[in-house]
């Protein structure tokens, strides 16, 4: 017991002092270059991201301008649809049909999964598809359908003349398509829409959007 | 050179038998769809086919347990509008060393007339006929992705 103790002291006082210190400033330096460096990485991460701005994988409007409203439109709550109850928030807006088999759940399931990763930010970002097949998509339908990818999504549809005026309104084309097995295809705009936490028009994505780009934007915009 | 004689015979061998030997020549791999919400009949199978060694070919039909109908089908998108033009032009041809690739948001299979909703974690075949090649089955996944 006692030797295992005194081994360390007699080793220590038994070292040469010549070699010790330089030892000790050695690592004086190191510990000095290697905080040096950390400080220096910190400082350059918050300089880029206060200096170059977020790189939107959107297209970011240059003048936002106030989402139009949709209130001739009901939602799948069966109310009409009322943006303003989400300033604050982000929404998302799609315009797609639920006999739509390729496009529509590719976007919608790419939506889920951006929202998804965004943890507890996740309920401040609204998605809302907008029936552009009014005629097939009634409510039960279409509440069915954007519930089964995410059961916090709404859908919204009304009069055709309603959702072309809303259609009209955001940019967005659509015209019956080609036939496919018994039924139609809806040609239609098939880009993804934000509305910023002031309530304007803010980023249009395309169709393809990878997911974690997409998630980027909406964190950005939160 | 014992091994390059076994390569030999084991090419020639499949050359010979045409899909039926252990060494496939055209390859379906990779099929998937997504499960499908209530009251929809209609769903895009998206697949991959390789023409690895044999001769010149073409995808003549298709067809699923799961399915009344599977036909070919492509959406384009084009200035950002999106439409379903059915075929194009000879997307199904397979050349030696050719392949199909079939994805979201372009060449895809319409599985119509789903007795069923699909659900995630279910498998279903699919039937693929060549002009010359013999019939391929493949099992398609139904994945939430």
């Amino acid at each position: 017991m006692t030797d295992l103790d005194q081994t360390p002291d007699s080793h220590t006082d038994g070292d040469p002092s010549p070699t010790r210190r330089p030892s000790r400033r050695w690592f004086g330096i190191a510990l000095k270059v290697v905080i040096a460096v950390v400080v220096l990485g910190v400082v350059a991460t918050t300089a880029l991201r206060i200096l170059r701005p977020h790189a939107y994988a959107g297209t970011v409007m240059q003048a936002p301008t106030e989402a139009p409203g949709l209130d001739e439109l009901v939602g799948t709550d069966g109310e009409p649809v009322d943006l303003a109850q989400y300033r604050g928030d982000v929404v998302v807006l799609f315009f797609g049909y639920t006999s739509c088999p390729d496009v529509c759940p590719t976007t919608l399931t790419m939506v889920r999964q951006a929202r998804d990763s965004l943890g507890g930010d996740a309920e401040r970002v609204h998605v809302v598809m907008v029936s552009v097949d009014p005629a097939r998509d009634t409510l039960e339908r279409l509440r069915d359908y954007v519930g089964a990818f995410d059961p916090t999504f709404t859908g919204a549809t009304g009069e055709l003349a309603a959702v072309e005026r809303a259609a009209a309104e955001y940019g967005i084309f659509f015209a019956k398509g080609g036939p496919v097995g018994d039924g139609y295809t809806v040609d239609h705009t098939a880009s993804l829409m934000a509305i910023d936490t002031d309530g304007k028009l803010r980023v249009v994505w395309p169709a393809a959007v990878e997911p974690d780009r997409l998630a980027g934007d909406l964190r950005e915009l939160l | 050179m014992k091994r390059a004689l076994v390569l030999v015979a084991v090419l020639t061998g499949c050359g010979s038998y045409g899909g039926d030997n252990s060494v496939p020549d055209i390859v379906v791999t990779d099929a998937w769809t997504r499960p499908t919400p209530p009251g929809v009949a209609d769903a895009a199978i998206y697949v991959f086919v390789a023409n690895e060694w044999a001769p010149d070919d073409h995808i003549a039909g298709m067809s699923s347990d799961r399915c009344a109908t599977v036909i070919p089908h492509r959406t384009v998108i084009e200035g950002d509008v999106a439409s379903m033009p059915g075929i194009l032009g000879d997307e199904l041809a397979l050349p030696t060393d050719g392949e199909v690739v079939m994805e979201p948001n372009g060449l895809h299979l319409m599985c119509l007339g789903l007795g069923s909703p699909l659900e995630t974690g279910d498998e279903f075949t699919l039937e693929l006929t060549f002009d010359t090649h013999d019939p391929i089955e493949t099992t398609v996944q139904v994945l939430d992705r």
